[in-house]
């Protein structure tokens, strides 16, 4: 057979989705575990945000790396006053990932939920208003 | 094997499958020739023939993205680069990855092959500008808690 006109479909290669899969838990699990173990309020070594330490306002992401500490620690009340927005999206964050995660190792696929085109604008309007709301008086609660 | 009738209305063969497909890769022959296979008594057209439903060059380029599928709107790099990097090129990443998902529910493939490189291309903006800065600043306090001596902020 002639073989010169074939759509070329690159083939998965089961042996590096594994590797892949393997290298990205144990990046997340040895984060996990530093998250847990130090408090970043305490140790010097946790990343600063350059916004924050340029501007003085809290971008949408500050407080993440306390509030991930917070939560470690079955504090909910805590992580949400450190980044509301960053607690409230790791449940489908989380689920995405596993979708992923599934979807490589099994080949199916579970439900994709906010699949609708319009979500990505909510999720747009959500992060520059709290980014906002965070910096504005009345809103400390949004503040780490 | 195939009678074929050539761009020059004269006819050829018998000639194999695999000349076939030669032919039609080398675009001596295209959808439009009209072929006899063996023992069949109408001509047909090559567009036809199921055995070279995969053989067929299309007749134009192929656009870069067939479908929705292929085209990423690197959102969720976009959200990563915004929470982490902390710098407003990520916001600029979000809008566009937006752009594509809301591109692509009318069938604007191009357009949205658009938005998504200009969505990557403001994910590594964000990233490198983010590392950069954040490197920097690092430094300073890290020279800072030097100068200092404590280790509390």
């Amino acid at each position: 057979m002639n073989q010169a006109v074939v759509a070329t479909v690159p083939a998965r290669n089961p042996s590096r989705a594994v590797l892949y899969i393997s290298l990205t838990l144990v990046v997340a699990a040895a984060l996990l575990f530093l998250f847990f173990r130090f408090n970043p309020n305490e140790h010097p070594f946790f990343p600063r945000c350059a916004f924050h330490a340029v501007s003085g306002l809290e971008c949408p992401g500050c407080g993440g790396q306390r509030a991930l500490h917070q939560l470690l620690h079955g504090n909910l009340g805590a992580a949400l006053q450190n980044n509301a927005l960053l607690v409230l999206m790791l449940p489908l964050g989380g689920w995405f990932l596993l979708r992923y995660l599934w979807q490589q190792t099994t080949g199916r696929k579970l439900p994709a939920p906010f699949a609708h085109h319009l979500w990505p604008w909510v999720l747009c309007v959500l992060v520059i208003g709290f980014a906002v709301l965070r910096n504005l008086p009345g809103f400390d609660w949004l503040r780490p | 094997m195939y009678k074929i009738i050539g761009a020059d209305g004269k006819e050829y063969g018998p000639i194999t499958l695999a000349q076939l497909k030669q032919w039609v890769a080398e675009g001596r022959l295209n959808q439009q020739s009209k072929v006899l296979p063996d023992g069949a008594t109408d001509w047909t057209t090559v567009a036809q023939l199921p055995e070279l439903a995969n053989a067929m060059p299309p007749l134009t380029s192929p656009p870069s993205a067939m479908s929705g599928a292929d085209v990423p709107s690197y959102l969720w790099q976009s959200i990563v680069i915004t929470l982490c990097c902390c710098i407003p090129f990520g916001i600029v990443a979000i809008v566009y990855a937006a752009q594509v998902k809301t591109k692509l529910s009318v069938g604007d493939f191009a357009g949205a092959q658009e938005s998504s490189s200009k969505a990557k291309m403001w994910c590594w903006i964000g990233l490198i500008v983010g590392i950069i800065t954040n490197v920097i600043v690092g430094a300073i306090q890290f020279m800072a808690i030097a100068a200092s001596g404590s280790h509390n902020m």
